[in-house]
């Protein structure tokens, strides 16, 4: 992650900010007016109070008191407006935010992807806004507060300097004990919070296992050992109880103590004015009041802060930004032909995946990768793609070096087919139309009918329109292949490529699925990364791949003939499967 | 309707009395204790008023000091132990949920998302904790500030008290309707919020297929349309904090106090304490009133917490019931006769009229589509559940006859869905014997083919899996789970094989090891694996809820159409042959 300087920091948020200038001009104005009423109120009241004294015309006492309350509610409403003004502003400024951030972390490779964790990029993009955007609401309204504080502070100084000082002493007393609570509190709290995760994971954990822990008979143990973690969270209770409730009766303590300390210094004053007291006493409870929540302030300010910037760091990186080429080469015409031309590529610097790799798939061909885990095989597919760059050597679609296509072009002609189908919430057709958005339902009709998966969504009470759960978790795993096999055909790319993906379906599926995958790939050039035999047997070329190279390609025939590395790998491992069925092999 | 939950919460609170009692009494107390500077405050001013001599002002601000004190005090005790008592009562809360879960029968679970019980012992155990303290506590304390502040205006001045008089049912009532307001606003607020979450999780989740379709712009536009409505919420809930009807009227009732009150000092009918005494409680009242939001919002929450809570551990669901005859293994066979199985009365038969016998020490594989019942299958099997018509015999005595402890030691099983508990290597394979020798843990690794991995591990079995410890792949974890399964030496072991894709050679591996075990004791095995199937002794193929083929391999191969369809594609098959 790229560290971002301050200035960046703040250029950014005014990008986020500058068309809520208008916003913020009222704001700044509803923030004077509430210091104004609040300094007033309590003015107004001793002037009455002081006629009152003297015994003063009782309509101009009445008046003066009138239009203290008047103030009163007056500050009402400029307390609610500087609300409203910063809820306003805060949503907006949070909208933006979160779908700028989104839209460019959408925008990188595949390579930042996989160096993230997706748990930890929603909780940038959507909690670390969301954290942002409540404390600086927060902020805000403590900000404002921050002003009404300055203008008391600012009034007593010009009435009385000693009665200020008495009354003020302890402020920064109080201010101090706050943030050291607030201090202790994290760190204690810190504890309990770790022993209710044990036990939040310990009943995840129960739940989710419930079968083998009933097949077992293993619930009283389990209950157990549930207890005593759960009786950890009360023990740690007690220690963040003792510190957590020790900060209100502090605040409350230090406030009486300094209108105590007030009214004692009062009495060290000859004939002091019993008024100038009392608007001393009023005054002084806008200086206290404030108090915990601006030495809270300082701490909000951290946590938005860094909230910001964790935020900005993810969208700082352009490195890992993908580049479209708008003016490259369209891929819509390519007769599908691919060349790996002395290919090296490494995803950690030092260990090689891919080492001076070559082969020809000739158009319209279909060729299985087969290879042990590891040996490079879903790399290859991930190169030709373009998730990744960063390798040495070529890599050739129809003699065109494939950094010279437009990138999402290049995608249009390429449909990748995974072992572990991802659908989004939404419906089927929704998935579908993912994959062509300006497809006609007919369209979508022959691809379903072309995967033979018409008959289970017959099934279905609402069909194509039936509304998948997260990732399509309402439908087996075969229906979810043959839905992403029709969107692949959908898209009617020129090279198509299966990632061994029946390879977790059970028999009776895959023998469906069989004749849907022999539609999809007739007049396709294909690539198949294959376990199991069935599928290394219907390609026209076996390539063999060992370590990140080459290291046999033919015919199954030619390959069994030949007597080296696939011939090992299938007398030993690959007829294990098949028994004494003799496999129909493909001419 | 509200009573029910409340009734439930106070059944906990009265599992302590003493901590109960001292919260409430404590609060009232305290609150007390916390508005009576202001009726010295008031003293003092009327003797500065009077010029009385110094030493008695200093004797009151003394009074002051030990008042003060005194408060401080008692509100720290009255906090912490109020915290302890909620504290108390949700763990208990916790305990009690999970104890209700844990032996529910299982198809109560097949309707339930993991997330939503994690949602009930995180999120509103902790929402009642809240509601319980401060929330509980300080509404109890605003109640009492009101009732006293109007003894002590009347004793006072009863002219001036009959404002606060008036205003105080109009104060409730829109208290009330702003918590009405509020509560459906805050709940909508945060289901939003999960929106959110969970909608840009699925879209960098699926990032290799948005990428790979140039689907960018769609997710994009996805996220900024949720994001716009919880903007949108944002914004509503708000303004809606902002506006607070209650703090408005108060403000009112302030200034009309003021107003009056300085026309009754100057007709003498009230002295300069007294009104201060006035305006001090005022305030106070206001200082309270603006945390009623937040407490109304807080109780709020606990009661619907508290709804769902005491929804989930009613017990109103049957228990399986077990006899109590002795399991000792298998002497002669496992039968099904006619058995018909639903999940739930409004559902379709998943299992219709199954008729089968499993004699001693055969290997039965099983196979069948998605949603064929060979699943449902085992799971009567293991007896996790009763069928509706038709009855399981084991040895000629009713399934439901045999304990439950030493029938489940003798049947064994093997999910599909491997789980593996955060522990080490070794505790997860002696799950089901925690008292299993180390011995016997690295023989069973041995048989289940685990052992040569797992020795290739740092800490060999000591190594931490699950959640926070090392991931496994599905091979790893299958070989894994086949060793929990050995060790309890089961009389019977079921199987749900796993379809993982695994490369050729943990293949090989694994098929090894399934081999191996069926071959040792009566089993019963779902597979996709040929030559698993091919070397048992009979093939049971489920289509549609029902048996439709039931035979060794190399027969039903030949008479059954459906079985030939599995293999038609790819393999050469003996003719057909007519049935006899």
């Amino acid at each position: 992650m790229t560290d971002i300087s301050e200035k960046n920091l703040w250029g950014q948020l005014w990008i986020w900010l500058r068309d809520e200038k208008l916003m913020l001009f009222f704001l700044s104005i509803v923030i004077i007016a509430n210091v104004v009423v609040s300094v007033a109120g309590p003015l107004l009241l001793k002037v009455a109070l002081d006629l009152l004294k003297i015994n003063g015309p009782i309509d101009n006492i009445l008046f003066y008191s009138s239009l203290y309350g008047f103030m009163l509610i007056l500050m009402f409403f400029a307390q609610m407006s500087q609300s409203m003004i910063i809820a306003i502003v805060n949503s907006r400024f949070i909208h933006k935010l979160r779908v700028d951030a989104f839209e460019k972390v959408l925008n990188n490779n595949i390579t930042f992807f996989d160096n993230a964790i997706s748990g930890k990029l929603v909780s940038r993009i959507v909690n670390d806004s969301n954290e942002l955007a409540s404390s600086a609401e927060r902020l805000s309204n403590t900000f404002a507060q921050f002003f009404v504080f300055v203008g008391v502070f600012i009034t007593m100084m010009v009435i009385d300097i000693k009665l200020t000082f008495a009354s003020t002493v302890l402020v920064p007393v109080l201010f101090i004990a706050v943030i050291m609570m607030r201090k202790l509190q994290r760190r204690i709290s810190m504890r309990w919070r770790s022993k209710i995760a044990i036990v939040n994971a310990n009943f995840g954990e129960t739940m989710s296992s419930l079968s083998v822990s009933k097949t077992f008979g293993r619930e009283a143990e389990n209950f157990n050992k549930f207890k005593y973690l759960n009786e950890e969270t009360y023990n740690a209770s007690k220690t963040r109880a003792l510190a957590v409730f020790a900060v209100g009766p502090i605040q409350d303590f230090l406030k009486h103590l300094g209108i105590i300390i007030l009214i004692y210094v009062a009495t060290t004053i000859d004939n002091i004015s019993i008024t100038l007291l009392y608007l001393f006493i009023l005054l002084q409870s806008y200086l206290y009041s404030p108090i915990s929540q601006i030495a809270r302030a300082y701490n909000q300010f951290q946590t938005s802060f860094a909230a910001l910037e964790r935020l900005l760091s993810i969208m700082a990186d352009d490195d890992t930004q993908e580049v479209i080429k708008h003016d490259g080469l369209i891929a819509d015409d390519i007769s599908g032909r691919i060349e790996f031309k002395n290919l090296n590529f490494e995803y950690i610097s030092g260990e090689s995946v891919l080492s001076d790799l070559s082969f020809v798939i000739e158009a319209g061909n279909t060729v299985a990768l087969i290879g042990a885990t590891g040996a490079g095989k879903s790399t290859i597919v991930s190169l030709l793609m373009k998730f990744y760059g960063g390798y040495t050597g070529e890599i050739l679609i129809d003699n065109n070096n494939i950094d010279e296509y437009n990138l999402n072009s290049l995608r249009k002609n390429i449909a990748y087919v995974a072992q572990d189908i991802f659908l989004f919430t939404g419906t089927i057709l929704d998935n579908l139309l993912m994959a062509k958005p300006d497809a006609s339902i007919d369209d979508v009709h022959k691809a379903l009918d072309a995967v033979q998966a018409t008959e289970f969504l017959n099934t279905l009470p609402d069909g194509i329109h039936t509304v998948l759960n997260e990732e399509g978790a309402n439908l087996s795993q075969g229906q979810r292949q043959m839905i992403s096999l029709a969107r692949a055909l959908l898209a009617d790319p020129k090279i198509l490529i299966l990632d061994e993906f029946t390879a977790s379906l059970d028999l009776y599926t895959e023998a469906k699925i069989q004749e849907g995958i022999s539609n999809l790939i007739e007049n396709r050039t294909s690539i198949v990364i294959a376990h199991r035999l069935t599928t290394i047997l219907h390609s026209d070329k076996i390539i063999v791949l060992s370590d990140g190279k080459l290291s046999e390609e033919g015919t199954h025939d030619e390959l069994i003939v030949k007597n080296g590395e696939y011939s090992l790998l299938f007398n030993k491992y690959f007829s294990f499967q098949v028994s004494d069925l003799k496999m129909k092999i493909r001419k | 309707m509200k009573n029910k939950e409340i009734k439930w919460i106070v059944s906990y609170l009265n599992r302590y009395p003493i901590l109960f009692f001292i919260t409430v009494v404590g609060s009232v107390i305290e609150i007390i204790l916390f508005s009576s500077p202001n009726l010295i405050i008031g003293k003092i001013i009327d003797l500065f008023v009077t010029n009385a001599a110094i030493s008695e002002i200093i004797d009151w601000i003394i009074y002051l000091l030990i008042l003060v004190t005194v408060q401080a005090i008692v509100f720290y005790i009255v906090a912490v132990i109020n915290e302890l008592h909620a504290h108390r009562v949700t763990t208990d809360m916790t305990a009690d949920l999970y104890q209700a879960l844990q032996f529910r029968p299982l198809h109560y679970h097949d309707g339930i998302k993991i997330g939503d019980l994690m949602a009930r012992a995180t999120g509103d155990t902790r929402a009642i904790n809240i509601g319980l303290s401060p929330a509980i506590r300080i509404l109890i304390q605003i109640a009492t500030l009101l009732v006293t502040s109007l003894a002590v205006f009347i004793y006072i001045n009863w002219k001036l008290s009959i404002l606060l008089f008036v205003s105080f049912p109009i104060y409730v009532i829109l208290v009330y309707y702003y918590g009405k307001k509020l509560g459906p606003e805050s709940i909508a607020l945060r289901e939003v919020f999960g929106e959110l979450s969970v909608n840009s999780h699925e879209l960098f989740r699926g990032i290799n297929e948005l990428k790979s379709y140039n689907a960018e712009k769609i997710g994009v536009d996805k996220f900024s349309q949720i994001s716009e409505k919880h903007a949108g919420h944002v914004r509503k809930f708000g303004m809606l904090s902002a506006f607070y009807p209650p703090s408005l009227l108060i403000n009112i009732v302030l200034a009309l106090t003021v107003v009056y009150g300085v026309y009754l000092i100057s007709i003498n009918d009230l002295s300069l304490g007294e009104f201060v005494v006035f305006i001090g409680l005022i305030t106070l009242i206001q200082f309270m009133s603006r945390r009623i939001k937040r407490i109304v919002n807080m109780t709020v929450r606990m009661i619907a917490a508290a709804q769902r809570l005491q929804e989930m551990m009613e017990d109103d669901i049957p228990h399986l019931k077990f006899g109590n005859k002795e399991f000792t293994g298998i002497e002669e066979s496992i039968e099904f006769k006619n058995v018909f199985f639903r999940y739930s009365d409004d559902r379709e038969w998943a299992l219709k009229d199954i008729n089968l016998e499993i004699k001693k020490g055969e290997t039965i594989a099983i196979v069948g589509g998605p949603g064929s019942g060979k699943s449902t299958f085992i799971k009567l099997l293991l007896r996790l559940y009763d069928p509706q018509q038709g009855e399981i015999l084991i040895n000629g005595t009713k399934i439901g006859e045999y304990d439950s402890n030493t029938l489940r030691s003798q049947i064994s099983s093997i999910e599909q869905e491997i789980f593996l508990f955060s522990d080490t290597v070794s505790g997860n394979i002696a799950f089901g014997r925690p008292d299993a020798t180390m011995d016997e843990i690295i023989d069973a690794a041995k048989m289940a083919k685990a052992d040569k991995f797992i020795q290739s591990f740092n800490e060999g079995y000591d190594t931490l899996v699950g959640e926070r410890g090392i991931t496994l792949s599905g091979g790893q974890k299958q070989r894994i789970a086949i060793a929990r399964a050995l060790i309890i030496d089961p009389s019977v072991l079921i199987m749900d094989d796993a379809s993982s894709a695994l490369d050729a050679e943990t293949e090989y591996q694994i098929q090894s090891a399934i081999k191996t075990v069926l071959k040792t004791r009566t089993s019963v095995i779902i597979t996709h694996r040929l030559s698993i199937i091919s070397d048992s002794d009979k093939v049971i193929v489920f289509d549609n809820n029902s048996i439709v083929a039931n035979g060794p391999h190399h027969e039903i191969l030949r008479t059954s159409l459906e079985y030939r369809k599995l293999f038609e594609h790819t393999y050469e098959l003996p003719e057909l042959e007519v049935s006899k």
